[in-house]
């Protein structure tokens, strides 16, 4: 008994039973938990990741969050009573594990000999006089300033340091609290990473709500205006949401986490995952114009006969390309890549078993009452033109595209890389414009730490840690330097008069160095500078807060902080959030190329085994690295960054787009067996698979255009360069490969010698 | 006012259950007037590290309420030899000299932070005085037993909020023994109510039998937030009301 039998006889079986498995993974989606962090993005291995959570374990959380006031001045009584009103009760909240005030930072000065300590804001200012001795006092203390006040007075900031592992959500929502509780005068904003991972959070619930729902009916759009029956609506689009509720609730099976780019996973299920499908209920229309008599037992055979293996073909290809993911350092991308794999594999099992099985059930269509006449509807008309036009010129042909790919893919040196979370958000977000106003007026809201381990109080040690110090604040997007040394050179400042040997400087003497911080230890509190240095001092941290946290910048300081601390042996790693974003952006470059190499591989491999000859490999490799080029170029022309959705688009292109280039071939080898000319079958490929090639590209192509309404940039990016990438493999099926093949003549077509024609429009 | 030294007198007169008479009562044979002792400080950082102080220490209490103080290190090597002097008045700013050896001269610390901690300890003012007795208010919340000894359970709490944010706490409660009148235990709040350090008396002596005045010789703070915690251990105590006036001076710390 035939497969089709089978399906035919247990066709309800199959049924209940696919909608069943599917139900059972669906039954996990709600345990889904969304991962915002940057840090989820790398590998647990990877050096900055791993020296982040030592450095932290033994300095505490690098984690920043901000309250900003804005005002006229910030010296305003009003403003400064909210503040401080703010302050108290934020330093109390059990996940702030430090905070940075107006109010909780010291003054340390010397006066007439005298070493003075105290707060650096004694009071607040009520007169004139008083706001401006205020305003004096504080532009003098460097450990205010460009901290916790802007140099212009009219922002002021409350930075708590964030215990590791804190949930965003109620921190925030907490602090919202704090705010409610003391309204009045100053514009309040919240800034930092708790601020920015939550904004993530919000933002992929939102895109979930928005562009599933837009997606599914796009989809339900397109395939009633294309069947304008039912079961070419209900049939794929039923695989389209079986195969999503597997996918998606493997996340949680797999003990993964929703991450920024796995809203991808079930929009590229609507965009891929119903292929399959139309091309079912496409040819199970065709059979039975053909033969309007036909039994359903012979309807499904020949449906079975006719598609298994060109779809399990494309199928495969598709899963391979988007398998490469794989190989991509980005942990959510490999996730993604076997979250689609795992979906396009079981939209294929429902496409080969629960749609014929559907077919078998439901009542028969009738027959269209259109006759299949050839290049009757404009886009056929079209396609043979195009065929024709083709096959007399390939060369030319092959020329001008091979011209247009070069000059759009020159865009590609262009191109550059993007792994900074802030500018995932729009300019004019809050998120985006707070995170802004940090840079530009208070040290920056992301963080490079090194550590330092031995005797910290040796004063080589320190003049090292001050000379770095020093050096790296006038490094380029560095907003402020803090260490240790510093503190001991400040209070060697406040201590000594300006004519004393060591003043503003770190002491000569070991016994020096401790006495001044036993000094210091004892003027304040002594969780002043555990984030400086360790109870021991044995580690002590210098902490560079960033205030251009472009990928460009921060790679380049990177680079300048370990090429001038590469000798040393006191410094034993170097970590820290901007430093995450700079290694997760060389993995984006890395593994942008990785996978597509891969995947290219892959795809030309497998094309080389469908033909069984190595040329196919060659002639599919073409249209592919064209299609390649041009997204590329478009990207560098464009401005579109690398990011961590953008590095994904060539392997999930190239999975898609080989599926074109395979039908095309597949079909133009069965002409040429037939007894067609290559030109003919060229042409008549054009205007019957080309076709369906069409249909296909163009519903992977709105499938993936919701995208552009995503709230994230990579997103949009994604949507956008998908939309492209997939219209570039469309060409370079349709033109680029007739192109080729007709100048190449590959025997693979024919298996035979290579056979030279013409082609007349009659055709 | 004295930070070291806690001691209280054994009133001989009738008791009185009024909390704020108790606390009165405790205040006024509370110092000394005048002691050396050699001090270890332990400063535990509640992860497992420690450092640890050693001090030689003079006090001299004087007619109109001031009191001097000198402490010298004794160890760490690094620091030995550093010395503070403090001079402590009742109704201004208290004077504050160091003297560190490295820099081999003296120099005026001016810090009106009263309420931050002593030497990187858990020990802070707000732990070691309560305040000037009209600074509070007092209720008798029962009595306890601690340590062997009965005790008066007394509330304490701020006068003013602004008293209450100079010693950085809500509230405290202490226990004072019934026979001695001096404490056994004290449980401060922070300004949000919550339990935050708990400190323990021990090592009581009768240190001046004419008078009738005890020491405290150890303190144990725990703070209940982040685990942190001090100890502070004297020893060679040696009750001296005359102890001499040059102790007390810029020439004797930078000497030593």
């Amino acid at each position: 008994m035939k497969i089709a039998e089978y399906i035919y006889r247990f066709r309800w079986p199959i049924v209940v039973i696919s909608w069943l498995i599917s139900i059972g993974f669906a039954l996990a989606i709600p345990k889904i938990e969304i991962d915002p962090d940057v840090k989820a993005l790398i590998p647990k291995s990877m050096p900055s990741k791993i020296n982040t959570e030592k450095i932290e374990a033994v300095f505490g959380g690098s984690e920043m969050l901000l309250v900003i006031i804005s005002g006229e001045d910030v010296l305003a009584p009003s403003i400064l009573e909210r503040l401080q009103n703010i302050s108290n009760s934020f330093s109390k909240l059990p996940q702030i594990e430090r905070t940075l005030s107006l109010f909780s930072l010291k003054s340390i000065k010397g006066i007439e000999g005298n070493m003075v300590v105290g707060e650096a804001l004694p009071f607040i200012p009520h007169t004139l006089d008083e706001t401006e001795l205020i305003r004096k006092e504080l532009s003098d203390n460097e450990l205010v300033m460009g901290t916790v006040v802007s140099d212009d007075f009219r922002l002021a900031a409350i930075i708590g340091t964030v215990y590791t592992g804190t949930d965003d959500k109620i921190l925030l929502d907490s602090v919202n609290a704090i705010i409610s509780r003391y309204p009045g005068e100053g514009e309040i904003n919240l800034g930092g990473m708790p601020v920015v991972k939550q904004s993530i959070t919000d933002n992929i619930l939102k895109d979930i709500k928005i562009l599933m729902p837009l997606a599914i009916f796009l989809m339900l759009l397109i395939l009633t205006l294309s069947f304008r029956n039912y079961k070419g609506v209900v049939l794929p689009l039923s695989v389209v949401i079986l195969s999503m509720l597997v996918s998606v609730g493997l996340i949680p099976l797999f003990g993964w986490k929703f991450a920024l780019v796995t809203v991808l996973v079930p929009v590229m299920m609507i965009a891929i995952g119903n292929n399959y499908g139309i091309y079912l209920v496409t040819r199970y229309q065709e059979i039975l114009r053909r033969e309007p008599d036909i039994s359903r037992s012979g309807l499904m055979t020949e449906l079975s006969a006719a598609l298994s293996r060109p779809i399990l073909l494309c199928a495969l290809t598709t899963i391979a390309g988007v398998l490469a993911l794989l190989t991509h350092i980005i942990v959510p991308a490999r996730e993604v890549g076997v979250l689609s794999a795992i979906g396009i594999g079981w939209a294929l099992i429902l496409s080969l078993t629960y749609i014929p099985a559907m077919l078998g059930i439901l009542p028969r269509s009738k027959p269209s009452s259109k006759e299949n006449k050839p290049h009757e509807t404009p886009l056929e008309h079209f396609l043979f033109r195009l065929g024709v036009s083709i096959s007399r010129k390939p060369k030319i042909t092959l020329l001008i595209a091979g011209l247009i790919t070069l000059v759009i893919g020159m865009g590609l040196v262009k191109i550059y890389v993007e792994g900074n979370t802030i500018k995932f958000f729009d300019s004019k977000d809050p998120v985006r414009t707070t995170s802004d106003l940090i840079d530009k007026h208070l040290g920056g809201s992301q963080t490079i730490s090194i550590q330092f381990t031995g005797d910290i109080k040796d004063p080589e040690i320190m003049n090292r840690m001050l000379y770095y110090e020093e050096s790296i604040e006038k490094q380029k997007g560095v907003g402020q330097v803090m260490s240790i040394a510093s503190v001991v050179k400040l209070i060697s400042k406040a201590l000594l008069d300006p004519s004393d040997p060591g003043y503003n400087s770190i002491p000569r003497t070991r016994d020096g160095v401790a006495q001044f911080l036993e000094l210091y230890g004892m003027s304040g509190d002594p969780s002043d500078y555990e984030q400086l240095v360790d109870f021991n001092y044995e580690n002590a941290q210098l902490l560079i807060r960033i205030n251009d946290a472009s990928s460009r910048n921060v790679l380049n300081l990177a680079d300048y902080i370990r090429k001038l601390t590469a000798d040393d042996p006191a410094i034993v790693r170097i970590g820290g959030i901007g430093l995450i974003s700079a290694e997760m952006t060389n993995s984006l470059v890395t593994g942008q190329w990785r996978s597509t190499i891969i995947s290219m591989l892959i795809v030309c491999f497998l094309a080389g085994l469908i033909f069984r000859k190595k040329a196919a490999a060659f002639i599919v490799a073409v249209p592919l690295g064209m299609a390649c080029l041009v997204l590329f170029g478009i990207m560098g022309w464009s401005r579109i960054p690398f990011d961590p959705a953008t590095t994904l688009i060539t392997s999930v292109m190239i999975g898609c787009g080989v599926d074109y280039t395979v039908q095309f071939l597949w079909r133009q080898r069965d002409e040429m067996m037939a007894g067609l000319s290559p030109a003919r079958a060229v042409v008549k490929t054009l205007y019957t698979t080309g076709k369906a090639i069409c249909f296909n590209a163009f519903a992977v192509m709105i499938g993936f255009s919701p995208l552009v309404f995503s709230s994230f940039s990579p997103i949009r990016f994604f949507g956008i360069m998908m939309v492209v990438s997939i219209f570039a493999c469309l060409i370079g099926a349709l033109i680029v490969i007739p192109a080729l093949t007709l100048i190449l003549n590959p025997t693979f077509l024919t298996g035979s010698q290579p056979q030279i024609s013409k082609v007349d429009e009659n055709n | 006012m004295l930070i070291f030294s806690f001691a209280l007198g054994s009133i001989a007169m009738a008791q009185s259950t009024d909390p704020k008479a108790i606390m009165d009562k405790s205040r006024e044979q509370v110092k000394l007037s005048g002691l050396e002792s050699k001090t270890i400080l332990e400063i535990n950082d509640g992860k497992g590290n420690q450092r640890i102080r050693e001090t030689s220490m003079s006090t001299r209490l004087y007619p109109d309420g001031t009191e001097k103080r000198t402490i010298i290190f004794l160890a760490p090597a690094d620091v030995k030899g550093t010395g503070i002097l403090i001079h402590d008045f009742v109704n201004k700013e208290d004077n504050m000299w160091i003297y560190m050896p490295a820099l081999r001269k003296s120099r005026k610390i001016v810090s009106s932070e009263k309420s931050k901690s002593f030497m990187g300890s858990e020990f802070s003012n707000s732990d070691l005085f309560v305040g000037s007795i009209d600074d509070f208010n007092y209720a008798m919340d029962g009595t306890e037993t601690i340590d062997q000894q009965l005790c008066w359970k007394i509330k304490i709490t701020p006068a003013t909020p602004k008293i209450g944010t100079e010693f950085g706490i809500s509230s405290k409660t202490m226990w004072i023994s019934q026979k001695d009148y001096v404490p056994r235990k004290a449980l401060s709040f922070d300004p949000e109510g919550n339990p935050w350090k708990e400190m323990v008396y021990s090592g009581i002596k009768l240190m001046d039998p004419k008078a009738g005045k005890y020491m405290v010789s150890k303190m144990e703070i725990k703070n209940l937030k982040n685990g942190r915690s001090s100890k502070m251990d004297m020893s060679q105590m040696i009750f001296n009301p005359s102890v001499k006036e040059e102790i007390f001076t810029l020439s004797y710390i930078e000497k030593q």
